[in-house]
C-alpha cells in the first residue's frame, strides 16, 4: 500500500519531465522553422535578376525576349523595366547620389527585365543561369549569388523543421489513435479509465507548458536583436500543450495496463 | 658744254682770223670747222638716237616691273589672307585643344570619384540581401562605363587636334616663309625699279644734254655757213680756194711759238681734271676735255699768263664768267670766276690780275663743285694740252 502511494507520486513526475522534454524540442523545432521560413519569405522576396538587355531592342524585340525569358524552366515572373524607369526610382530614393553620379548628364542606365525564380528553381540556379545566357537579346545577368545560397539555405533548414515537426505530427496521431482504441474498447469503463489518470494528464500538459515559456523565455532577448523575428502561433503552442496532455494520459493508461 | 666753248671760240677765232691772217685760208678753217662740226653732230645724232632706244627699253623694263608690283602685291595680299585666315583657325583649334586637355582632366578626376564610390559601396553593401543595391551599381558601373568612353572620345579628339594644330603651325611657317620670300623678292623689285629710274632719269638728263648739245652745233653750223659766206664774198679769188688742201696740212700739226713749261700757272693748286677724253660717271658719259681744271683755294687771285688782248669777257654756260685773251697766234681761256677784273679789248701783262677764281660748274655739281679755275690753251685750229705749255 505504501509502495502504491509511492508510485503514484512519481510517476506523474516522470510524465512531467518526459513531456517538458519532448515540448521543449517540438517548441525549439517549431520555432526555428518559423524563423528560418520567415528569413526565407524575406529572401524570397527581395531575390531578384536583373537581366540587361542588348542595345538597340525594339519594343516587339523586347516583348519576344519577355517571352523567351518566361519559357525557361524555372522561371516565375518577368517584369520589364527601362533605364528611366530604374532611374526615377533611384532619383527618388537619393536624388543628390544619382546627380553626383551622373555628371554626363545623360541616363546610362539599360533596357532591362527583373526575374524571380520558382521556388523549385532555386536549388539548381546555376542551370537556370546558363539557360538564361543562351537567350537572345540577353546581355548580362546581375545577381546576388551569396543570397541566392542563402535562400537556398534556408529553405533547406525550413524543409527539415517541417519534416522534423511533421514526424512529431504523426507520432501524436498514432497515440490519439491507440487512446481511442482504449477508450472505444468498453466506452463506460474506458472513459472512466482515463478520468482516473487525469494527474498524469495534467503533468504532461503542465511540463508541454513550462518547455513553451522557458522557450519563449530564452529566445524571447532575441526579438531585440534581429527584425527577421516570428514567434509561432498561440494555437501551436496550445496544440503542443494538447500533446503534452495527451502524452501524459497514454502514459497513465500505459502503466496503468489498462 | 664743252662744245659750246668750242663753237663759241672758234666762230671768235675764226672771225679774227677771217680779218688777221689771209682770205684762203680763213676760208680753209671754216670748212674744215664746219666738217668737223658735221661730224660731230651725226656722231651725236647717233648717240642720240642710242639714247632713245636705250629710254624706251627702260621705260619697258620700268613697266614689266611695275607689273611684277601689281602681281607681287596681289600675291601679298593673297598670302596676308591665308595666313590671317590660318591663324584664325589656329587659334580656334588651339583654343579646343585646350578646352578639350582641360575636360579630359576634369573626366579623369570625375571617374576616379565615380569609381572610389562604387568600390565604397561594394564594400559597405550586403552581399546576402538588398536587390535595390543592385539598381545602384548598375547605375554606377554604367556611368563609368560611358565615362570611359567619354574620355577615350576626349582623348581621340584631343588628338585629331593636336594633329590638326602641328599641322596648322607647319602651315603658318611654310606660310611666313613665303611671305618672307615675297617681301624679299619686292624689296630687290623696288631696288631694281629704283636702278631703272636712276638709270632712266640718268639717261633722260644725257639726253637733254645731248639735245642741247645738237641744238649748239646746229647753230654752229649756221654760223659757220654765214661766216663761211661772209668770207667768200670778201676774198674774191679763186686762187684762196684752191690753196685749202695746203692750209690743211698746216693744221695738223700745232705749235705754239713759245717755248715749252714756260707759261706760269694762270692760279696755285692741283690739277682736278686734266685735258682730254673723260668719262663722266653720274651720267656714264664720255667727253672731250678741250682744257684743265686747277683746283684752289676759295678767293685766289687768277692771272694772265703772258702779254695779250682780252677779246672776251662775259658769261658762259658750263664754265661760269670767262676771260679770254688772245696773244697772238693762239689764245688763253680763264673759266669758273666769280668775277672778272678786266673788260673787252683790255690789254693786260703775264701776271696781271683778270679775276677771282670761283667754284668749279658741270654734270652731277649742280649743288656746287669745289673752287676751281678752268684753264685751256688754243689756236683756231685746236686746243692743246695746257700743262704741257705751263711751268
Amino acid at each position: 500500500m505504501k509502495n502504491m502511494t509511492k508510485s503514484k507520486k512519481i510517476f506523474p513526475l516522470i510524465v512531467f519531465v518526459l513531456c517538458f522534454a519532448a515540448s521543449l524540442f517540438v517548441s525549439l523545432t517549431l520555432f526555428f522553422s518559423d524563423q528560418t521560413r520567415n528569413v526565407a519569405d524575406y529572401l524570397k522576396k527581395d531575390f531578384t535578376f536583373i537581366i540587361v538587355c542588348d542595345g538597340g531592342l525594339d519594343r516587339d524585340a523586347k516583348e519576344t525576349l519577355r517571352q523567351n525569358l518566361l519559357a525557361v524552366a524555372g522561371t516565375d515572373t518577368v517584369k520589364p523595366k527601362s533605364g528611366d524607369e530604374r532611374l526615377k526610382e533611384l532619383k527618388a530614393e537619393d536624388y543628390d547620389m544619382v546627380s553626383s553620379v551622373l555628371t554626363l548628364g545623360e541616363n546610362p542606365l539599360p533596357d532591362t527585365f527583373e526575374v524571380t525564380l520558382k521556388d523549385e528553381a532555386v536549388g539548381s540556379i546555376n542551370k537556370w543561369l546558363e539557360n538564361i545566357k543562351t537567350v537572345d537579346g540577353v546581355d548580362d545577368v546581375i545577381y546576388k549569388s551569396l543570397e541566392a545560397y542563402a535562400l537556398m539555405h534556408f529553405m533547406f533548414y525550413t524543409r527539415v523543421a517541417h519534416l522534423v515537426l511533421s514526424f512529431a505530427a504523426i507520432i501524436l496521431f498514432l497515440l490519439l489513435v491507440y487512446i481511442f482504441a482504449k477508450v472505444s474498447s468498453g466506452v463506460k469503463d474506458g472513459f472512466e479509465n482515463a478520468v482516473a489518470c487525469y494527474r498524469e494528464s495534467f503533468a504532461g500538459a503542465f511540463g508541454s507548458f513550462m518547455a513553451c515559456m522557458i522557450v519563449y523565455v530564452f529566445v524571447f532577448p532575441v526579438k531585440n536583436l534581429s527584425s527577421f523575428w516570428s514567434w509561432p502561433s498561440v494555437w501551436a503552442n496550445l496544440g503542443i500543450v494538447f500533446c503534452g496532455a495527451v502524452a501524459g494520459l497514454i502514459m497513465a493508461l500505459w502503466k496503468k495496463r489498462l | 658744254m664743252e662744245k659750246k666753248i668750242i663753237i663759241v671760240v672758234s666762230a671768235i677765232i675764226i672771225f679774227c682770223a677771217t680779218y688777221a691772217v689771209s682770205p684762203v685760208r680763213a676760208v680753209s678753217q671754216i670748212e674744215t670747222r664746219q666738217a668737223q662740226v658735221v661730224r660731230e653732230l651725226g656722231a651725236k645724232q647717233k648717240d642720240l638716237q642710242q639714247l632713245q632706244q636705250k629710254e624706251k627699253r627702260i621705260s619697258d623694263e620700268l613697266t614689266q616691273l611695275k607689273k611684277n608690283k601689281k602681281i607681287n602685291t596681289s600675291k601679298q595680299k593673297e598670302l596676308e589672307r591665308s595666313l590671317v585666315k590660318t591663324q584664325a583657325l589656329s587659334k580656334e583649334v588651339r583654343r579646343k585643344y585646350d578646352s578639350l586637355v582641360r575636360s579630359k582632366q576634369l573626366m579623369e578626376g570625375d571617374i576616379s570619384g565615380t569609381f572610389k564610390l562604387y568600390v565604397f559601396r561594394k564594400l559597405t553593401a550586403s552581399n546576402f540581401y538588398d536587390a535595390k543595391q543592385m539598381s545602384w551599381d548598375l547605375l554606377i558601373k554604367y556611368s563609368l562605363f560611358r565615362k570611359y568612353i567619354f574620355l577615350n572620345k576626349l582623348k581621340g579628339e584631343s588628338s585629331l587636334y593636336d594633329i590638326q594644330l602641328k599641322g596648322k603651325q607647319k602651315e603658318i611657317k611654310k606660310l611666313e616663309a613665303n611671305r618672307s620670300e615675297l617681301q624679299k623678292k619686292e624689296k630687290e623689285r623696288k631696288i631694281e625699279e629704283n636702278n631703272k629710274n636712276k638709270e632712266l632719269l640718268n639717261t633722260h638728263k644725257k639726253k637733254e644734254v645731248l639735245l642741247r648739245e645738237i641744238k649748239e652745233l646746229q647753230k654752229s653750223t649756221r654760223e659757220l655757213k654765214a661766216l663761211l659766206e661772209k668770207a667768200a664774198k670778201k676774198n674774191q679769188t679763186s686762187s684762196a680756194w684752191k690753196s685749202k688742201k695746203a692750209a690743211n696740212r698746216v693744221l695738223k700739226d700745232i705749235v705754239l711759238p713759245i717755248k715749252k713749261h714756260s707759261l706760269p700757272w694762270p692760279a696755285g693748286g692741283t690739277v682736278l681734271h686734266k685735258y682730254g677724253k673723260e668719262t663722266n660717271k653720274i651720267v656714264n658719259y664720255t667727253y672731250i676735255r678741250e682744257g684743265i681744271v686747277i683746283g684752289v683755294q676759295q678767293g685766289t687771285k687768277v692771272r694772265a699768263v703772258k702779254d695779250g688782248k682780252v677779246t672776251y669777257v662775259g658769261e658762259m654756260r658750263s664754265y661760269g664768267e670767262i676771260v679770254i685773251i688772245q696773244h697772238g697766234e693762239f689764245f688763253t681761256i680763264y673759266g669758273y670766276l666769280s668775277q672778272a677784273s678786266v673788260r673787252l679789248n683790255d690789254s693786260v701783262r703775264a701776271g696781271d690780275i683778270i679775276g677771282d677764281s670761283g667754284y668749279e660748274i658741270g654734270i652731277g655739281l649742280e649743288g656746287g663743285g669745289p673752287p676751281a679755275v678752268y684753264f685751256a690753251i688754243g689756236t683756231p685750229e685746236r686746243f692743246v694740252d695746257p700743262e704741257i705749255w705751263l711751268k
